[in-house]
């Protein structure tokens, strides 16, 4: 009976061990495409000179899901300046957001960033893809998510394969998101 | 008591077999889903003297329908041959509102047209993705192709800032618009992580049903950025 007792602790410990490094990996909740992040912090971003309101205050509370998400500070602020700049990708050290046509078969948004390397993002430029619907009826894109989920690309995360999360890669008509828990996760790791 | 000792043990490998199985597999398909971004922090690309100009988007979701009615042609056939890389738009000769971006042309070669209005062998697949001697460009959606590799694409007429008079398609839905094909019966999508196939035999009539059924789907679309421009405008400016 003894020995019994002796061989259920040692497996109940075993069991333990197993689920504490099992557990906590999530493989498919998040990743993370440059493992420095945006240097230097605070990143701003800086939107058109023509968004409107409404848009704008997508982009602060999009900046602002991030700071929430993150425990160590925060991240991103929306530069009150704007730009009237159109171009896009443009190298000037300023993180723009601008409108693009692209067409139906390109992205709905995309963040462009180039660096010598892949592990430190240095400039980030978003382009929202105007050829497809934005707003917040079910037919269109919600704004606000689009700008969370490209502003999660330029503090350095990759696409999530878990539809829960913001940093999900495709993103549905109508739908409205918020950082997940594999998110903030990811840029707890980060930073 | 040898008994109870042995039903003990039975019951912790068992658990200690589905866990390790569990996380193998877990593993395996977290390594697939990452492929993409696995690309673009790569060693090749952590530790090239290149510029390495990188580019993640937020894809909209295409149903299989949808894919049907976008295209302009849907092909079965295999890859021919990879071109050399090229800027878009050097020196932005073609204006400012154009992207400069590495482009790479895909040469397919048909093996079946499944549909579409061409009596070509083979059709030039454009993809926004490239190399050349000083820059790597990546695009976390679009799919990578490779030599004698048999797919089914979605394609369609490129409609972008980027287009040129040239002879080409682009897919429809970026990577969720090429599929793999593993053996002669079912096409496996590449987009492996949800598994997604679809049945050759009975995509012919689907495709037939879906443009019956929506014969203007391009004349409807035009009407649609319409619409779509001038909501837009209200929240993005003119």
């Amino acid at each position: 009976m003894k020995k019994l007792k002796k061989i259920t602790k040692i497996l109940f410990t075993l069991t333990c061990i197993l689920l504490t490094i099992i557990l906590p990996i999530d493989g498919n909740a998040y990743t993370i495409s440059h493992r420095n992040g945006y240097y230097p912090l605070n990143a701003y971003v800086r939107g058109s000179a023509y968004f409107s309101y409404e848009t704008e205050r997508a982009l602060h509370n999009s900046c602002l899901a991030w700071n929430n998400a993150c425990d160590s500070g925060d991240l991103v602020y929306r530069d009150t300046n704007v730009t009237y700049v159109s171009e896009h990708p443009k190298s000037d050290g300023v993180n723009s957001v601008t409108k693009q046509t692209w067409g139906d078969y390109e992205d709905i948004a995309q963040t462009y960033y180039t660096s010598k390397n892949s592990t430190t993002i240095y400039e980030a430029d978003i382009a929202l893809n105007v050829s497809h619907p934005y707003g917040t009826a079910q037919t269109s894109y919600d704004t606000q998510t689009v700008l969370t989920h490209e502003i999660g690309h330029l503090l350095g995360l990759g696409d999530s394969y878990t539809q829960s999360e913001c940093m999900y890669h495709l993103i549905y008509k109508g739908e409205k998101k918020g950082i997940g828990s594999g998110d903030k996760t990811a840029i707890n790791i980060i930073y | 008591m040898k008994k109870t000792i042995l039903i003990v043990l039975s019951v912790f490998l068992c658990i200690a077999a589905v866990g390790v199985i569990g996380y193998i597999h877990n593993n395996t398909d977290n390594a697939e889903s990452n492929k993409i971004t696995t690309t673009i922090v790569s060693d090749r690309i952590e530790n090239t003297d290149k510029k390495v100009m990188g580019v993640s988007g937020l894809m909209p979701y295409r149903s299989e329908s949808e894919m049907i009615l976008y295209s302009d042609i849907i092909i079965c056939g295999h890859v021919s041959e990879i071109k050399e890389s090229k800027w878009s738009n050097p020196d932005y000769v073609r204006g400012g509102n154009v992207r400069n971006i590495l482009q790479t042309d895909i040469v397919v070669d048909i093996d079946n047209k499944m549909y579409g209005d061409t009596d070509s062998k083979s059709v030039v697949v454009r993809i926004n993705k490239g190399e050349d001697e000083n820059t790597i460009f990546c695009d976390e959606n679009t799919p990578d192709f490779t030599l004698n590799e048999n797919v089914l694409l979605f394609l369609a007429r490129d409609d972008s800032d980027v287009k040129t008079d040239e002879d080409y398609y682009v897919l429809v839905a970026k990577k969720q618009s090429k599929y793999v094909l593993p053996d002669n019966e079912a096409m496996t999508s590449a987009y492996s992580y949800d598994n997604q196939t679809i049945d050759l035999t009975s995509l012919q009539q689907r495709i037939i049903d879906e443009k019956t059924a929506n014969p203007n789907f391009k004349q409807e679309l035009e009407i649609e950025h319409q619409r779509i421009k001038e909501n837009n405008a209200l929240l993005f400016g003119e």
